[in-house]
């Protein structure tokens, strides 16, 4: 394996670790603002891309619109999802919220099965690329390894959005507001931080951050309403590879799920893109078993 | 008094599920039989969260697994059907022992977690995998349960093998339930710390709840293969898993009665009249799913209490002091 392919499948790596990156982030907000889990989180992701799409195909918006659009719409969705799901069965247990959260993808994954029944909606069943951020070039070529542009974007835009949340919640009011609520729910309330607007924000935010990967990624993969879920798990998978709970452990495990699936599927001759799928998750049954609290968690957990 | 009780609820299903085929025609059949298969793998799940308290999604996979041994020995070694209908359940146990080691380690969301994902690596292996396995397309011709020459063919016959296996299984789960190692199971589920400090090997008896699950969900997959006469990739999916649990809460934890008759409520409700509306009905099963959630978390269990054993029973006594009084 020559040294150039390496690196090339390093690069693609980066590319979906940092899709990986921002799911997972997506994931621990809410975990830290209300320890659920929302398994719902995937759906996010999927439906940034489809409603960006709708937005582009009928309403014939220009790129940049319909992406804002989209991003909206999905974090009205996650609102509602809030309300109408999590807040309900909130006091019901894990298992309970488990279940909730995972019906609620199935609603959400299946939402625009029924709509595509109207006229001029079908292409909604299919799977659909979205255009690339820039058209113009296509790719750059550096010392023999192929980067295609669009990548460059993904990345380029989570490391922004990535920052843009760090200043968010370390220099801004709510920002703090919301730390500290993560810290300690109680503390939190005591000082008069209303927790649960609090929540509502980390509903908004991983919204947000989950759309913006889809819309990312959409064009590099071909989507459709069914790939939420699998995306979605792979991003848990990442938060709990990089140390569950944690930001930087989101991110970090992110990226280095993103980079090592790419070695598996590039670097095992013949059985790694045909098993494409499936090395998140022997990972994942891995690290469970050889170190759960993931790469900078601390000891105690779990 | 209490070990009187379950026994009389058991003769009494068992005298009404062996009248049932000579009432009902064959098209109800259907349903009941699918029932009691995934109601088989819904005791095992019932025995994994209702008793012991550890959720897994991965029930498909066990399933699948059962379904796909059944297959591949029934077809490519032309092995008698009772013969890959044991092995079935000894490797899906074996193998729910293989994986219940590193992931019961976790809990919870974290446990629900890598159990879906196991059941995602089995469903990209089935699915990718050509020679054997046969791909996306799976295997096919698998024949009839049969026990000495003797087909399992029509439905009529179908019915009353599912629901002879069930109900022994039932028996066994109950027994089980009903042991030392049953109250272990609940120590768990409402302390793992205290039923440790009592002496309970809280890893071991975790590992073979789960193990009794993979099993159980074993045997349902071979019966699966021999009714459906395939087994395929896409049956044995996620959406399986959750169904599964789903049976379990809506059958009410520690229920085990409760979780047959939710699994098959479910199947007639999904594979009965949610297929008729074929692009609502994975939408209309979702809202069906949170709606059980909200409002009956803990099941039905509770639900025939407050309504038919407090409220009609109450008037039916008022009835009877009534005319006693006279």
């Amino acid at each position: 394996m020559s040294a150039i392919s390496i690196v090339q499948f390093g690069l693609v790596g980066l590319s979906m670790g940092a899709v990986y990156a921002l799911i997972g982030l997506g994931f621990t907000t809410i975990f830290r603002a209300s320890s659920i889990v929302n398994f719902a989180q995937g759906e996010f992701v999927m439906l940034g891309a489809l409603l960006t799409n709708f937005f582009m195909m009928t309403c014939l918006l220009s790129y940049l619109p319909s992406a804002l659009l989209g991003t909206l719409g999905v974090v009205l969705f996650g609102l509602a999802l809030q309300v109408l799901v999590i807040h309900p069965i909130k006091r019901a247990g894990v298992l309970i919220m488990i279940m909730g959260t995972l019906g609620a993808s199935i609603v959400i994954r299946n939402i625009s099965l029924p709509i595509s029944l109207l006229p001029k909606l079908e292409y909604l069943r299919e799977p659909f690329v979205l255009p690339q951020v820039t058209t113009s070039i296509q790719a750059i070529q550096l010392a023999g390894v192929r980067i295609s542009m669009q990548r460059i974007w993904v990345v380029g835009v989570s490391l922004m959005l990535l920052c843009l949340l760090h200043y968010f919640s370390n220099f801004t009011r709510i920002g703090n507001a919301m730390e500290s609520s993560a810290t300690d729910r109680l503390a939190a309330q005591l000082v008069g931080i209303q927790t649960e607007r609090m929540v509502l924000y980390s509903f908004t935010i991983s919204a947000a951050v989950g759309a913006i990967g889809g819309i990312l990624i959409a064009p590099i993969f071909s989507m459709r309403y069914d790939s939420g879920a699998i995306l979605g798990l792979k991003g848990f998978v990442g938060a709990v590879l990089g140390g569950w709970g944690k930001i930087s452990g989101a991110v970090l495990g992110g990226f280095v799920l993103g980079v090592v699936e790419s070695f598996c599927v590039g670097l095992i001759p013949g059985y790694g893109s045909r098993y494409q799928q499936m090395w998140a998750f022997l990972i994942l049954i891995g690290i469970l078993y050889i170190r759960p609290q993931g790469i900078i968690g601390l000891e105690e957990e779990k | 008094m209490r070990r009187a009780s379950p026994n009389k609820i058991n003769v009494l299903a068992a005298l009404i599920l062996g009248v049932l085929p000579l009432i009902f025609p064959e098209d109800f059949l259907r349903v009941l039989c699918l029932g009691a298969i995934y109601s088989i793998a819904s005791l095992g799940m019932s025995l994994l969260l209702g008793y012991t308290g550890q959720i897994s999604l991965g029930q498909a996979a066990f399933l699948g697994i059962g379904a796909y041994t059944t297959a591949i020995l029934t077809t490519r070694f032309n092995w008698p059907v009772i013969l890959a209908f044991f092995i079935s359940f000894l490797i899906s146990s074996f193998i729910a022992f293989i994986v219940g080691k590193p992931v019961l380690r976790t809990k919870g969301y974290f446990l629900a977690l890598a159990t879906l994902g196991f059941g995602e690596i089995f469903y990209v292996f089935v699915c990718r995998t050509d020679p054997i396995i046969g791909g996306l397309f799976g295997i096919g011709g698998v024949p009839y349960f049969s026990i000495a020459g003797y087909e399992f063919s029509s439905y009529v016959q179908i019915y009353y093998l599912d629901w002879a296996i069930l109900f022994g299984l039932l028996l066994y789960s109950q027994n089980i339930v009903n042991s030392r190692i049953g109250r272990a199971f609940r120590a768990i589920s409402t302390d793992e710390v205290a039923a440790s400090a009592t002496g309970i090997d809280v890893t071991r008896l975790k590992l073979k709840a789960f193990v009794i699950s993979g099993g159980y969900a074993g045997i349902a997959g071979s019966l699966l293969s021999t009714y459906l006469s395939t087994a395929q990739p896409h049956g044995y999916q996620v959406d399986l898993s959750i169904f599964i649990v789903l049976a379990v809460i809506v059958g009410g934890l520690g229920n085990l009665w409760g979780s047959i008759v939710a699994t098959v409520v479910l199947t007639w409700l999904k594979d009965e009249q949610l297929s008729r509306y074929q692009e609502y009905s994975a939408l209309i099963y979702g809202i069906i799913i949170i709606l059980a959630l909200i409002f009956i978390p803990q099941g039905i269990g509770p639900l025939k209490q407050r309504y038919i054993s407090s409220w009609k029973l109450e008037l039916l006594g008022r009835k009877f002091k009534l005319i006693f009084k006279r």
